[in-house]
């Protein structure tokens, strides 16, 4: 076992971990955050997404030993209880979600998005979430709330 | 799954690690590909080596020589801004890396081309710019070029304690163009072509998917691109590179044949692309 540090949204935590431990694992099992799905384990999906260092990854994809020292934010980061980020209020208005399987991963890429890019093109934002897979809502009711998300950050950020 | 993890810090840590790894070792790059291989048992190694922490990622001129980093991510090359004509093809590539920006953000250019899927992006871009290939071992360092890097489907001249660390691309170009068909927004590529005009207005173009290893033809200024005798000429040209790869892939998303019916229009398109990219083209090379 290794002992490791990380910083999972804005707090220290310091984890035991073996070589061949998937990032997912530890911060479902080891740091108890479960908003982070397993999801496919190859890659695909993308409901297993949390931001290392401000950007997106699918955490199946990495072992948290390559992740050592760095900044994660998971679902919880963002926002939850009567806290919600803009993100998630705009994708609750806009019915963006049905099981929520999806849900932390397309929350958090729309995030990445939007600091990347504060007022996305429609092209923009599909190439934003084309790593992320719902099996529920077919996929226009999300790209509205990312617009609307979009919409109501540049809102937020105009001068007055 | 059991494996022991390396991350060397620099090129002596990844010496050492290359020297002194015990047993079957995969080196990582991203891992977005090998690490979900590893979860499923598809590969088995004893030794994870990971390059994310080598200091692989920088972008440099070195000798008139654009130098990528074997680490540089898809991210990355959207930022790049070396040599512009290096940069132009690769911008374009790295936009339509399947899989989201999570991919794109820790998918890399060293890690792709020493997975060396027929299907993916990266090995018909580096054919097409004339790379060459950094290899390190404790042995020393051997440069290759790109046309001996792959060797086959899934298979590089990489030996088994050697790395990835550089690719140099040593020519500038005049414009590119880039395009691939794949069969859904989240597939695989079934056929990649990647096109260059060179500054004495022939085209070279690099075709990924066609066959095992990216097949490179070369085709004087194509005038009527689209045509069906055109694409009859291009199958003819296609004829002896193919054979030279080992002959036409197949595999579970889409047979030879298909892959070798849509080539000359899918090479049309790149070439058709690289021929709009007035961003960059001088205007002596211009038609």
């Amino acid at each position: 076992m290794k002992r490791m540090e990380m910083t999972v949204n804005e707090e220290k935590v310091v984890v035991e971990v073996t070589d061949d431990e998937l990032l997912v694992y530890v911060i479902r099992e080891k740091i108890g955050l479960t908003g982070t799905n397993v999801g496919c384990l190859g890659g695909d999906c993308g409901a297993c997404t949390v931001l290392v260092d401000g950007l997106s990854t699918k955490s199946c994809t990495v072992l948290a030993r390559t992740v050592e020292g760095a900044h994660i934010v998971t679902i919880e980061g963002l926002g939850s209880g009567g806290a919600l980020d803009p993100i998630q209020q705009c994708f609750i208005q806009e019915n963006a979600f049905q099981c929520g399987f999806c849900l932390p991963g397309m929350l958090l890429v729309t995030k990445e998005l939007l600091q990347d890019i504060p007022a996305p093109d429609d092209e923009q934002i599909y190439r934003a979430i084309d790593g992320n897979l719902c099996r529920c809502t077919g996929y226009n009711t999300i790209i509205s709330a990312v617009r609307s998300a979009a919409a109501r950050c540049s809102e937020k950020d105009r001068p007055r | 799954m059991s494996y022991s993890y390396l991350a060397p810090r620099d090129g002596e840590e990844l010496d050492e690690a290359l020297r002194t790894a015990k047993g079957p070792m995969t080196v990582i790059g991203g891992g977005t590909v090998i690490i979900p291989r590893i979860t499923f048992g598809q590969e088995t190694p004893t030794t994870v080596l990971d390059l994310s922490k080598a200091n692989l990622d920088g972008v440099g001129v070195e000798d008139g020589l654009t130098i990528l980093g074997a680490m540089t991510t898809y991210r990355a090359l959207n930022r790049f801004d070396g040599d512009p004509t290096v940069a132009r093809l690769l911008h374009k590539v790295a936009n339509v890396v399947t899989g989201g920006p999570q991919i794109r953000n820790r998918g890399t250019v060293g890690g792709s081309a020493s997975y060396a899927n027929p299907g993916s992006d990266i090995p018909g871009a580096l054919t097409a710019l004339d790379a060459r290939c950094e290899l390190r071992s404790p042995d020393g360092i051997r440069n290759v070029p790109i046309s001996e890097f792959f060797v086959g489907p899934f298979t590089t001249c990489l030996h088994s304690n050697e790395a990835l660390t550089s690719i140099a691309f040593p020519s500038p170009v005049a414009a590119c163009g880039y395009y691939k068909f794949k069969l859904s927004q989240s597939s695989w590529p079934i056929v990649t072509a990647a096109s260059i005009l060179k500054a004495d207005g022939k085209i070279q173009v690099a075709v990924g998917g066609l066959a095992g290893v990216p097949v490179l033809l070369q085709l004087d200024y194509p005038i009527g691109a689209a045509d069906p005798e055109w694409r009859d000429h291009v199958r003819t040209l296609l004829q002896d590179p193919l054979d030279a790869a080992g002959g036409l892939w197949t595999d579970e998303l889409a047979p030879g044949t298909y892959r070798a019916r849509i080539t000359p229009t899918i090479i049309a398109r790149s070439i058709a692309d690289c021929l709009s990219d007035q961003a960059i083209r001088p205007k002596e090379v211009q038609p």
